[in-house]
Formats: structure tokens, C-alpha cells, sequence
């Protein structure tokens, strides 16, 4: 029998001696370095998994304020050049009265990427440094911040819509703002970070190990 | 015991993707029942085993209505008597020319190349062929399409179309082409096949094929065989 390794969850492969390769499934020894069976890189757990989705979020972090100062998209009506930034855009939609597409990009563009960010904060925060999280919790907050991510990229599409497809000459024409490439690059560096956390750490800590 | 005898090959028994739980999976799982996670109930696979012929007619289907999509109208726009027209396809080479490189390399690779290259992976892995016989280029596929699929946005732009013609409804008359049609249906098909195809599946699908190291496989855990037969 391998020794048993106490930092990681009992009965994990971990705990066993073994690494389970994150792309093709396959068990293999904990001294490999490469998989055997598809080439993959294998870590026992992410090497730096906190450190990685904390700069990510940090440069994330940075990007989202130019996002939301500069406009997001610049609109020629009839002559007349307006520019609008996120905040903005959802204010126009509440003026019209399209209440149901201003809930969805502000939730989409402001709540989504606020929410996310606090999230992987929290989690960090949490597998760092407290004992006896609550590992149910926490994990299906990580699945709900994985999965929602790609959602911020809403209005960078309804931008690049609007550009290429809506060229009216003389009536109306877009083009896109400053905030728009660091808005993609706040969901970008969201996402990477989120996938750069590694869920099974919540799991080697908490009430569970015996 | 040796390092290598410690090496467990089979995919009977797996860690859990999202704990690194051991878990042994069943030797048969009846369709539509779900593999979950003793400890952190995370959806390991299910049993719904879909024929071969069923996937790869669907991401045939969704490869020819993909190139629909891309060749044919997207949206038809009229006021003032200009009627413009675009496909999804020059829509994103119409950004690269007005050099929005951030915008028209994003639409590009998230909503054209990803979700193509994915099905297309799949629909190779799927139909034998001499060429992709060769285990390493299907685990060279199989890899791609595990990293790539994160990163495919066919649903999010789909609802962003819908937003951004909201934005211009009361400037101009909007009519849907069959490009648009087209990707609706290839975004619903893709989704049914990407919520098919867990990371289990897929390497079962991978690794399948009737080489030397597939057939040693087979022989030591014949289960692993009999449930891709
Ligand atoms: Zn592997
Ligand atoms: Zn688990």
C-alpha cells in the first residue's frame, strides 16, 4: 500500500499516492509528470492554484475600470455622434421602457462581473485561510462562477453586432469605444482565473477529512 | 510494488473531477441514469449511450447547417429604402477590415472556429477513417476539444443578437435570414451534443479505436470493452 498523504482529502487520489489526469481521466502514479495515456501535463493539484486565480483576478480587477469610465459603443444617428458607456447603455434601455433587456445586460455587464470577481475572492479567501468551510457551499458557488462567466460576454457581442452588421450611410452607423476590448478583456481574465482555481483544494480541508 | 504496477489504466475506476474522490464506476449504466459523486455529488457521467450513427449524424447535420449559417444572410436590415444584407462569416472579416482586431478576432474564434472545431473533432472521432486511425491524432483531438470547450460561445451570442436588435428595432426593419435560422439551430445542436459528450464519454469515444494499446485494453478490463461495443 502507498502511504497514505494527510493534506489532501481521505480517500482521494491524492490521499492515495496517485494523480488523476485533467484531461483524459486516467490514474497514474503521483511521480508522473506527463500523462501516459494522452500527454497532458499532470499536478497532484494545481501548482500555484490560488496565487494564479488571485493575479488573474487582480489584472482583471484593473481592466474593469477603464471598462466601465470609457464608452462602450459610439452611435452615429443622423449625423449626430453619442457615446455610451455600460452604465449608460443600460439607462437607455430603462428610458425606453425595455425594462426586461436592461435587467438582463445590467445583470449580464455589471452584477455578473461584480459578483463573479467577489466570488473567486471569497473563495481563495476561504481554502487559504479558514478552517471548517462549508465544502457543499462553496463548490456549487465555484460551479455557478465557472458557468456564468462566458455570460459577460453579452454586450462585447451585442457591440460587434451592432458594428458589423448595422452600416445605414447617413442614418445611423457604430462603432465601438475604448471599454469595449477592456471589457473583453475583464471576462477573459475572469474566466482564466476561475479555471485556474483548482475546486478539489476545498475539498482537502474542512470537516470532511477525518 | 512497483511505480508501474500501481498505474491503473482502466477508466473503471476514476478520481472525481471536481473532489479527487476515488470513485469505481458501474460495469453497466442503464440509460438515463446519472453517476454522481458519493462525496461532492458532482454529475461524474450518465448512461444515456446514444448510437454512434445518432452523434455522427448530428454533428454532420450541425457541420452543414454551420456552413449555411456562415455563407447565407444573417440579418436583413431596412430603412430608407437601403436594404442591407450580411452573413455571420463577412460580418467578422468586415471587423478585421475596419481593424476592431479585439472584437473581430472574438467573434471569430468564440463563435465560428471553437464550436467548428469542436464538432468537427467530434464527427472525425465518430467515422472511421484511415487517417484517423492513428491514436495520436485522435488524443490530439481529444485533448483540443476538452481545453476548447470552456471557451465556445455559440448560446452568449445568440442572446446578445437578440439585445442588439432591441438597441435599433425603432430605427430600422429587421428581418432574420437563413443564416440566423441556421445558427439557431446549429447552437441547439451543438449544446445537445457538448451535454452528451462528458469528459468520460469523450475519451471513451478517443481512445476506442481498434489499434494494440485499444485491444490491450480491452483485455485486461473487459467491461471497458463491452460497454463501447
Ligand atoms: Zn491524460
Ligand atoms: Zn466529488
Amino acid at each position: 500500500m502507498p502511504e497514505v498523504r494527510t493534506q489532501y482529502s481521505s480517500g482521494s487520489a491524492a490521499a492515495n499516492g496517485l494523480v488523476a489526469c485533467r484531461t483524459c481521466q486516467t490514474l497514474l502514479d503521483a511521480s508522473n509528470t506527463r500523462c501516459t495515456h494522452c500527454g497532458a501535463r499532470l499536478q497532484v493539484r494545481h501548482n500555484y492554484s490560488i496565487q494564479h486565480t488571485l493575479a488573474l483576478l487582480f489584472a482583471a480587477m484593473i481592466f474593469y475600470i477603464p471598462a466601465n469610465i470609457y464608452p462602450i459603443l459610439e452611435t452615429q444617428f443622423l449625423g449626430s455622434v453619442s457615446a455610451s458607456t455600460i452604465m449608460g447603455g443600460v439607462w437607455v434601455f430603462i428610458l425606453d421602457g425595455s425594462y426586461f433587456v436592461a435587467f438582463v445586460i445590467f445583470f449580464a455587464s455589471i452584477l455578473i462581473p461584480l459578483a463573479k470577481m467577489m466570488a473567486i475572492l471569497w473563495l481563495c479567501y476561504r481554502v487559504r485561510y479558514t478552517e471548517n468551510i462549508k465544502q457543499h457551499e462553496l463548490t456549487r458557488l465555484y460551479h455557478i462562477t465557472e458557468w456564468i462567466g462566458k455570460w459577460s460576454m453579452i454586450d462585447v457581442f451585442v457591440v460587434a453586432i451592432l458594428v458589423a452588421l448595422v452600416q445605414l450611410k447617413g442614418l445611423i452607423s457604430f462603432e465601438p469605444g475604448i471599454a469595449a476590448n477592456s471589457f473583453a478583456t475583464v471576462v477573459i481574465l475572469t474566466m482564466l482565473s476561475a479555471l485556474s482555481f483548482d475546486s478539489r483544494l476545498i475539498w482537502d480541508k474542512g470537516k470532511f477529512n477525518e | 510494488m512497483t511505480e508501474q504496477q500501481r498505474t491503473i489504466k482502466s477508466h473503471t475506476t476514476i478520481a472525481c473531477y471536481n473532489c479527487d474522490l476515488l470513485v469505481r464506476l458501474p460495469e453497466t449504466i442503464t440509460p438515463n441514469h446519472r453517476v454522481c459523486c458519493p462525496r461532492c455529488h458532482h454529475n461524474i457521467t450518465s448512461g444515456e449511450y446514444r448510437s454512434d450513427q445518432y452523434l455522427a449524424a448530428l454533428s454532420l447535420t450541425a457541420l452543414i447547417v454551420f456552413i449555411v449559417a456562415n455563407s447565407f444572410d444573417f440579418l436583413i436590415f431596412t430603412a430608407q429604402g437601403q436594404d442591407l444584407k450580411i452573413s455571420l462569416a463577412a460580418a467578422s472579416i468586415e471587423l478585421w477590415v475596419r481593424e476592431f482586431f479585439v472584437l473581430g478576432g472574438l467573434v471569430m474564434t468564440f463563435i465560428i472556429l471553437l464550436p467548428a472545431l469542436y464538432l468537427s473533432g467530434l464527427f472525425l472521432l465518430l467515422v472511421p477513417s484511415r487517417w484517423f486511425n492513428k491514436p495520436s491524432r485522435r488524443k490530439f483531438f481529444g485533448r483540443l476539444m476538452s481545453a476548447l470547450l470552456p471557451w465556445a460561445m455559440a448560446d452568449v451570442f445568440l442572446v446578445g443578437v437578440l439585445v442588439a436588435l432591441i438597441k435599433i428595432v425603432s430605427i430600422a426593419e429587421i428581418s432574420f435570414g437563413l443564416g440566423f435560422w441556421s445558427y439557431v439551430l446549429f447552437t441547439g445542436i451543438f449544446l445537445h451534443l457538448t451535454i452528451i459528450m462528458d469528459r468520460i464519454r469523450l475519451w471513451r469515444l478517443v481512445d476506442r479505436q481498434p489499434t494494440a494499446s485499444a485491444t490491450q485494453t480491452a483485455l485486461t478490463h473487459p467491461q471497458t470493452s463491452q460497454q463501447s461495443a
